[in-house]
């Protein structure tokens, strides 16, 4: 809403006045000025003014004002605005014409994209939101869905998995999740589904529309029923050329640190751990005092006491080795240039960007490596979309899209699989485990090894275990150098046949998108060394940890992959009086090969629309969608997907027509059938999956074998979603608007494995025959409200709010009832998706713990997996038989998929400055984080601030707080699935900020330049999750030891030409 | 006007239907991509062959190969302490030592490696496929009858052996599944089958085997290898039979005369057909090779008859070994004293089976009725007063030559390359650098090197190391030599079976002559005739415990011989280690101690494996009985 004072004047039209060599035409011609302001008086910059009948016009300044040479003395000016209703003024021979534009809250927020089109907003019937790039432009995510968290009503987008460069991927779930299979909603780009959300820039998109309910997803047939995310990218407009340029500096680092402990804290609590568990301390009094005081014993007049003094602190370190791994401030860089305009005959929008993300790791430099192992990414993006009126009825677009991404890290070759997520995982994870008291990362001079070689800091760590050192993994195995390219490309014709009838067009559309990749790989072979430090006699050795000859060689792999789409529409759009019809028809084939080693991919399909409109008061819609995938069998291949809708905008009857209060007010409701065919990455799974393959002995066969695979289901089919969504738009006053919907989705026929077939009839459960045989139930509601208010003539204020809520529940997933003697007869029926099991904690028995007393209590519980030690959690026996065991496992937790997820913006600006505040939760999910990351027992222990209130006899006999059981050395009855190890994931952040500053016009006008602006902004900047125990890690990241999310604050400033 | 938009619009209309309505059945079909049907598989001989190869797909790895190289019920047994249990502590050892498993949460079902483990899934796999086999290879396509014999006894073999390793992991909650069941069948009448029934059924299907002339009694070209044989059936039916007629699953039944009579029919084909004890030295490598540091024949010959493959020829090398599983048994870098690249030291031979290896003179070190004073923690061995030659104080000397090839003892010395520099506290070894050379495998508490230490993995926590399957040219600077593979079937354990099953059935003299001719392979005297029944079968089973230390037999044989009213504390509790003070003199002093802390996992439930949650309830729904081992 930026009808006021368009701070990004992007949108402003600027019309080419052609007419102005026009004299003679008319003999009376007048030039007419004049004032446009609304009705408040304030004036309105940016508004079209037209002479009827022709293309000449101009456009009001910055003070309103307008001026119109050349003006037939009869001529009608048509005076157009966003958001007001047009006005068209007969001249009459006036050479002044002062008028105010009056708001159309119709018109507030003119159109919005639909599937495979545009309608006027007051025409929706079904569940749609959107969200304008100028929100998402704040956000410093590489990856636009990313920005989209808390920013659309309905929308979950989680980075479940962190945030390596180059593979911070979403995870999206619209309306939360109803399925036991694939959820992801449908991504299309300028109406294609494509997957490259991840890379799309920004600056190349128009607006981003979310489809919600059966209405504006049942077009979309078997691909619809997770929702739909409409992306569309900018295309250019009638005017003189607009030049901008965005440049932006950032800084990153992670969200969350562990404070790992130091030295001698270490080792108290490692002792603590193995005492509890039976074993001798590992450190004795003697050691620990030489981490307290390295320089005992040293003569402070010895000539060579700094060196030997450096040396003890170098052998009896404190190191911190989460500092020594992990960068503090890494740099990120965005540049974006884009240029649009047109005439009639050609519309222009050019974009082009460049990226670079630096990581958070610390390698070392190139110097010294001769070789960059560094985690980075750079990406360049291009984009070119030109439209051509070839004549008054036809035109035509060509869209290209491309980008190149270079995403360097170091060598993963040395990971099992290669796996690149691997490599991340296990630095984190040595950055904890890695011991305070473990000298290091680099050999040092005087000990018959060479300086500054790598030193493995895992000695220490686990003892004898040669598993890979961080510091080698960093930096010494190499460096891997991803590249991906890939161009989306469309070509589409648009006839307009109102020759035929009036109304009707034809569009056609090919498109062809095209990926490819391709990997280098420098491989080293490094040796290492590891340190050995007697402290009885304060005596240094090193050895070779592991031997290797210096080389280095290169490794090289590529992949491609395309994506085909033909779509061909019918479209009908005509007024008859009160009466408005639209109606649509088109049909799609899909093809693509998905670049594994797969058979292409195909689907096809036809879809249709037809709306009625009844004087703007009465809207219906009906949809359908038909389609085919070949991933079924012939008699189940096509599937018929309808849906219904209707509106009453009961503001445009005449009882509310003229109503100060409820200025707008809409009554929306719909129902349909969606489907969804992803199924887990399978295909083909009507036919039997057997195979030739590979056997035991090359005597039979000539080693051949038979494998028998996946059984086929000849009926197989897909998913139905059966949707109802009711929702209400209203506006209050002139600044509240808001919109709520509330739905309700049954979905039926989900592909499962059976789960009541025994084991021992012989074929491996995973290889019976899915069926259809799951059912969910998923609702919930979402709320949006607006506020906007020009408070004076240099201040704006405006807010935005999104909160939405779903819960699902597992209806069918072909469960047997466990007996009696269980708590619990069922763990999926009832219950969520990714609903958690475990032992319940009864935290009001001793707060939770063991103590000798209670343990010494002859009628106390056992537990069938383990015996307890004083300080160990007490386990409800839930099914009161005396034995903490299976039967006592109970629903912890509300599983995986937040419930609550919400938003909220507050933007001011006042004169040149601005100012916005976003702020992004999500809440009500739990997940399960094991072992490393959040257990103590990992290696020789690794212990993170909870641990270090953890239950002791003097701790509990003082009443002092307690926030973790009594350390162990090793996996216990603690570290079963608990209630305390199901964590609360409840956050909120303050996700972005940002503060901008226009300089005036005038002072920049000698540059050439329009508009120039200055900000700073902050990304993940606060986090507050204060029911999440494990404070050291990102409650938003799926892995205790991923990458996780970065905080970001970043310069820059945008520019117009 | 109308006219010049015609063409436009049959073009796009044109192409619209082109690329979307034409032949839309064609384009989603499926292009093929080499799935086959199973009636097509048994129309054709090659297809026959190849199901019948995948058949073989499901032989466990067993040896080390059981999770993350570790040897699986070696340490669950009280043969070995394993050194993952505390480094590694969740998975296999760390869950069963601290009884930190239940039906819904075992380290069989969760850690499985080259067919160790998930036994339950993939036993009742390779079943089911073998069942299908030989319901369809007497209809199938088959071009050679030859061919069609061998491969019948084949799949009979496979699903005997497949049931066998079914019955000693858990015990008996068992159908019989002589035909291939659909998935979708009625299951709601399933009856379990009797301990002895399965054994019948796994009988019957050895005999089947062993009635085709067509099944070999040897592989003896290396095309074939690991492929079963006549010898296979024999051993399975003598291992099975021995276990029906044992106390914990003869139910009251006394089935002794018929396992006798199978074992020794089973010993005396085989060695009709060839088979033979290895009983000389073969290889140079340790033949008057002094950097094995073996005393005698007896000790090289035991040594390496485990340290080499078995050969596919007719006149083998081995003639002992009936089956070994085909898969690698991985680098010896990552077990034992062997772990010469520090990291693990793995399985380490507990004070108990220390314990078991006699003098040289044939006298038991304690009385072998009751070993321990302290019957649990076994902290105060009961000596045998016979035994004379026993030092408590200096106890590896004298001792059957099969000790000194299985087990690394304080003392013991081992050449290879070691892979660090001595530091001052290794007393009977520095000055050394890193480097190939001899050195003193010295095991007092305190040894930085190869001292015991109670956490870290590269330690023993006994105070031993595992000898027997290591290799003396393992300890090169770069690792070559592989483990051998796990030899599952030899003739000795048919020599114990029959030794074992005889006396139990009063052959006194056959029992006499079986365990006897074990004995004088490594050079030990026979047992003393005029020993009672008791007396004699608790000799052939401390034989038994000795001869097949370590290859995964000490585990179930402690329980067959179970007794309804005791539990497995006796044996499965506390494991004790050698704790050994180094004097300042350079003498040691020898105590015992226990390892850590007591295993959890003694009680009777531990007996048997726990049949996994799901399968139980769902057989509960549909049976209305309760599938579940006992105290699970």
């Amino acid at each position: 809403m930026k009808k006021r004072f368009p701070l990004h004047s992007g949108k402003r039209l600027m019309f080419l006045i052609l007419c102005l060599y026009s004299f003679g035409v008319f003999a009376q011609n007048v030039t007419v000025r004049g004032l446009v302001s609304d009705t408040q008086g304030e004036p309105l910059i940016g508004v079209t003014v037209r002479i009827e009948g022709t293309s000449q016009g101009t456009i009001t300044g910055m003070d309103g004002r307008y001026v119109l040479a050349n003006t037939p003395s009869d001529a009608t000016l048509l005076f157009s605005y966003v958001g007001t209703k047009p006005q068209a003024v007969k001249v009459n021979g006036r050479t002044t014409i002062n008028i105010t534009l009056v708001e159309d809250v119709e018109m507030l927020e003119d159109v919005v994209v639909v599937a495979y089109g545009v309608q006027k907003k007051v025409a929706v019937t079904g569940a749609i939101s959107s969200v304008s790039t100028d929100e998402l432009r704040v956000s410093s995510s590489a990856s636009i869905a990313n920005a989209l968290a808390g920013r659309v009503a309905g929308l979950t987008s989680m980075q479940r998995a962190g945030g390596r460069p180059g593979a911070d991927d979403a995870t999206m779930y619209l309306r939360g999740a109803a399925t036991l299979n694939g959820v992801t909603p449908l991504i299309l780009i300028d109406g294609v589904p494509r997957d490259n959300i991840r890379t799309i820039d920004v600056n190349e998109v128009e607006s981003i529309s979310v489809l919600k309910d059966a209405s504006a997803t049942s077009v979309f047939g078997v691909r619809g029923a997770n929702g739909v995310l409409i992306i569309t990218t900018k295309r250019g407009k009638v005017g003189k050329p607009e030049l901008s340029v965005n440049v932006t500096q950032s800084y990153s680092r992670l969200t969350r640190e562990p404070d790992m402990p130091g030295s001698v804290e270490y080792m108290h609590l490692r002792n603590q751990a193995l005492v509890n568990d039976g074993f001798e301390p590992a450190f004795t009094p003697e050691v620990i005092a030489k981490f307290e005081n390295p320089l005992a014993g040293l003569d402070p007049n010895d000539p060579d006491y700094e060196e030997k003094a450096a040396l003890r602190k170098w052998m009896y370190p404190d190191n911190d080795w989460y500092d020594i791994l992990i960068a503090r401030w890494s740099p990120q860089t965005n540049v974006n240039a884009n240029m649009s305009g047109g005439t009639d005959k050609i519309t222009y929008f050019l974009n082009v960007g460049y990226l670079h993300q630096g990581g958070n790791m610390k390698t070392l430099s190139e110097d010294i490596l001769k070789y960059d192992p560094s985690f980075k990414l750079d990406r360049y993006t291009f984009r070119s979309n030109v439209d051509y009126n070839v004549t008054k009825w036809l035109s035509a677009y060509l869209n290209l899209g491309t980008y190149i991404e270079k995403v360097n890290m170091p060598n993963p070759g040395v990971m099992y699989g290669g796996d690149r997520n691997w490599l991340v995982r296990d630095m984190l994870y040595q950055a904890q485990a890695i011991l305070p008291i473990s000298p290091g990362p680099l050999t040092i001079a005087g000990f018959g090894v060479p300086a500054n070689k790598p030193l493995d800091p895992t000695y220490l760590t686990s003892g004898h275990y040669a598993d890979r050192s961080p510091v080698m993994i960093m930096n010494w195995y190499g460096y891997n150098l991803d590249t991906r390219s890939n161009l989306n490309s469309s070509f589409g014709l648009n006839f307009k046949l109102d020759a035929i009838t009036e109304g009707l067009e034809l569009r056609g559309m090919i498109s062809y998108d095209a990926r490819g990749n391709s990997m280098t790989r420098g491989n080293m072979r490094q040796t290492d060394y590891q340190a050995f430090v007697d402290p009885e006699t304060d005596e240094l050795t090193f050895s070779v940890h592991e031997l290797h000859q210096d080389n280095f060689w290169m490794s090289y792999g590529q992949g491609s992959r395309y994506n085909m789409n033909l779509q061909g529409q019918l479209l009908y759009n005509r007024a008859f009086g009160k009466h408005s019809v639209a109606g649509m028809l088109r049909a799609e084939r899909d093809y693509w090969d998905s670049g594994g080693a797969a058979i292409p991919f195909n689907v096809l399909g036809m879809a249709g629309r037809a709306t009625y409109d009844f004087d703007s008061r009465y809207f219906a819609e009906v949809d359908f969608g038909y389609n085919g995938s070949e991933q079924f069998a012939p008699v189940k291949r096509f599937g018929f997907f309808p849906s219904a809708s209707v509106g009453w905008v009961i503001s445009n009857e005449s009882f509310l027509l003229d109503n100060p209060l409820i200025t707008f007010l809409k009554l929306r409701g719909s129902y349909g059938k969606v489907g969804n065919d992803q199924q887990g990455g399978y295909r083909f799974l009507y036919q039997d999956d057997i195979r030739v393959g590979g056997g035991f002995s090359g005597s039979l066969a000539a080693g051949k074998g038979i494998n028998e695979g996946l059984l086929g289901n000849k009926v197989i089919t897909w998913e139905t979603a059966n949707k109802y969504n009711v929702g209400v738009d209203f506006s209050i006053a002139t600044d509240i608007t808001g919109q709520v919907d509330f739905f309700k989705e049954h979905r039926s026929d989900i592909l499962l494995q059976r789960a009541s077939i025994p084991v021992w009839q012989g074929t491996p459960l995973n290889y019976i025959p899915r069926v259809n045989m799951g059912e969910v139930e998923n609702r919930g509601y979402e709320i949006e409200l607006g506020y906007n208010k020009q408070v004076t003539r240099d201040l704006f204020l405006q807010f935005k709010g999104q909160f939405s809520y779903n819960r699902n529940k597992r209806l069918n997933v072909d469960e047997v009832p466990r007996d009696d003697t269980y708590a619990y007869k069922y763990r999926g029926t009832g219950y969520p998706l990714g609903q958690n099991w475990g032992y319940v904690i009864d935290w009001d028995q001793d707060g939770g713990y063991w103590t000798e007393e209670t343990l010494a209590d002859p009628d106390r519980v056992t537990y069938a997996f383990g015996t307890p030690i004083p300080g160990d959690f007490v386990y409800k026996d839930l099914n009161g038989d005396g034995i903490v065991d299976d039967k006592d496992q109970a629903p912890i937790g509300v599983g995986h998929i937040p419930r609550y997820s919400f938003g909220a913006s507050f933007s001011a600006h006042w004169k040149g400055f601005d100012a916005y505040i976003f702020f992004q939760g999500l809440a009500k999910f739990n997940s399960t984080f094991a072992h490393q990351g959040t257990y103590e027992t990992v290696l020789r222990g690794t212990y993170f601030p909870y641990h270090k209130q953890s239950w002791t006899k003097e701790r509990w006999e003082k009443g002092e707080k307690i926030t973790y059981p009594a350390l162990h050395s090793q996996t216990t009855v603690n570290h079963r699935t608990n209630s305390f190890f199901v964590f609360d994931r409840d956050l909120v952040r303050l996700k972005n900020f940002e503060i901008g500053y226009t300089l005036p016009k005038n002072s920049l006008k000698v540059l050439g330049v329009s508009d120039m602006r200055l900000f700073f902004n902050g990304q993940n900047v606060l986090t507050w999750s204060p029911k999440f125990r494990p404070y050291h890690l990102d409650p938003e990241n799926d892995d205790s030891i991923g990458y996780p999310q970065t905080t970001i604050f970043s310069f820059g400033t945008n520019i117009k030409f | 006007m109308i006219k010049q938009y015609t063409t436009p619009i049959i073009a796009l209309l044109v192409l619209v239907a082109g690329f979307s309505l034409h032949s839309c059945s064609d384009v989603l079909n499926q292009a093929p991509d080499g799935k086959i049907t199973l009636e097509e598989v048994f129309q054709d001989d090659e297809k026959v062959a190849a199901y019948l190869n995948s058949c073989y797909l499901y032989i466990p790895a067993e040896g080390k190969n059981y999770f993350f190289w570790m040897r699986g019920p070696v340490d669950w047994s009280d043969e070995a302490w394993d050194t993952d249990a505390e480094a590694e502590s969740w998975i296999t050892s760390g869950q069963l030592y601290s009884g930190n498993v239940s039906a819904s949460s075992h380290f069989n079902t969760q850690w499985a490696e080259n067919g160790n483990g998930n036994y339950w899934v993939r036993m009742w796999t390779a079943i089911r496929k073998c069942s299908v086999f030989l319901a369809n290879i007497d209809e199938a396509t088959v071009k050679s009858e030859a061919n069609r014999s061998r491969w019948k006894a084949e799949a009979h073999l496979l699903r005997a052996y497949y049931y066998s390793i079914l019955l000693r992991f858990f015990g008996c909650p068992l159908p019989i599944m002589d035909e291939p069941k659909g998935y979708a069948d009625d299951f709601s009448g399933t009856e379990r089958s009797s301990y002895y029934d399965v054994v019948q059924f796994i009988i019957q299907d050895c005999n089947a085997a062993l009635s085709s002339p067509e099944l070999p009694w040897r592989i003896t070209s290396g095309h074939e290898a690991y492929r079963f044989t006549k010898a296979v059936a024999e051993g399975i039916k003598s291992r099975m039979s021995l276990y029906a007629a044992s106390p914990l699953y003869n139910e009251g039944g006394n089935y002794w005369e018929e396992a006798y009579q199978v074992s020794k029919s089973a010993l005396s084909n085989l060695l009709a057909n060839g088979y033979a004890l290895y009983d000389k030295v073969n290889y140079s490598s340790w033949n008057n090779n002094p950097d094995v540091h073996l005393p005698n024949d007896g000790a090289k010959l035991f040594n390496e008859y485990f340290c080499n493959n078995m050969g596919f020829e007719t006149n083998p090398t081995d003639k002992e070994t009936i089956y070994q599983t085909s898969a690698g048994q991985d680098w010896i870098m990552t077990e034992g004293i062997g772990a010469v690249m520090g990291y693990k030291s793995g399985s380490c031979p507990s004070q108990e089976i220390v314990d078991c290896f006699e003098t040289i003179d044939g006298q038991p070190i304690l009385d072998l009725a009751k070993p321990y004073l302290d019957e649990v923690t076994h902290l105060k061995p009961n000596f045998n007063p016979n035994n004379t030659l026993y030092d408590e104080q200096n106890p590896y000397e004298n001792r059957d030559p099969r000790f000194y090839a299985s087990i690394y003892y304080n003392g013991s010395l081992r050449t290879c390359y070691w892979i660090f520099d001595e530091t001052t506290e290794s007393v009977e070894n520095y000055p050394a650098k890193k480097g190939y050379r001899t050195r003193v495998v010295a095991t007092w508490e305190g040894e930085p090197q190869t001292g015991r230490h109670p956490t870290t993995r590269k330690a023993t926590r006994t105070g031993y190391f595992l000898r027997k399957f290591l290799h003396p040219n393992s300890g090169q600077e770069v690792v070559t030599a592989a483990h051998a593979r796990a030899k599952v079937l030899r003739l000795g354990e048919v020599y114990l079976n029959l030794a074992e099953a005889a006396a139990e059935a009063g052959h006194t003299q056959e029992a006499y002559n079986a365990v006897n001719t074990i004995r004088r392979r490594v050079g030990m005297p026979d047992l003393p005739q005029g020993l009672s029944k008791d007396q004699l079968i608790l000799r052939i089973r401390n034989e038994r415990r000795v001869e097949l230390a370590f290859e995964a037999h000490r585990y179930f044989d402690v329980r067959r011989w179970h007794k309804p009213n005791e539990d497995l504390e006796k044996t499965d509790r506390w494991i004790t280690a050698a704790k050994i003070t180094r004097n300042d003199d350079g003498t040691y002093t020898y105590n015992r101690g226990p390892v850590s802390r007591e295993r959890l996992c003694y009680q009777n439930k531990f007996l048997w494996f726990p049949i996994p949650m799901n399968d139980v309830n769902i057989m509960l729904a549909l049976t209305g009985e309760n599938w579940q081992n006992p105290g699970w």
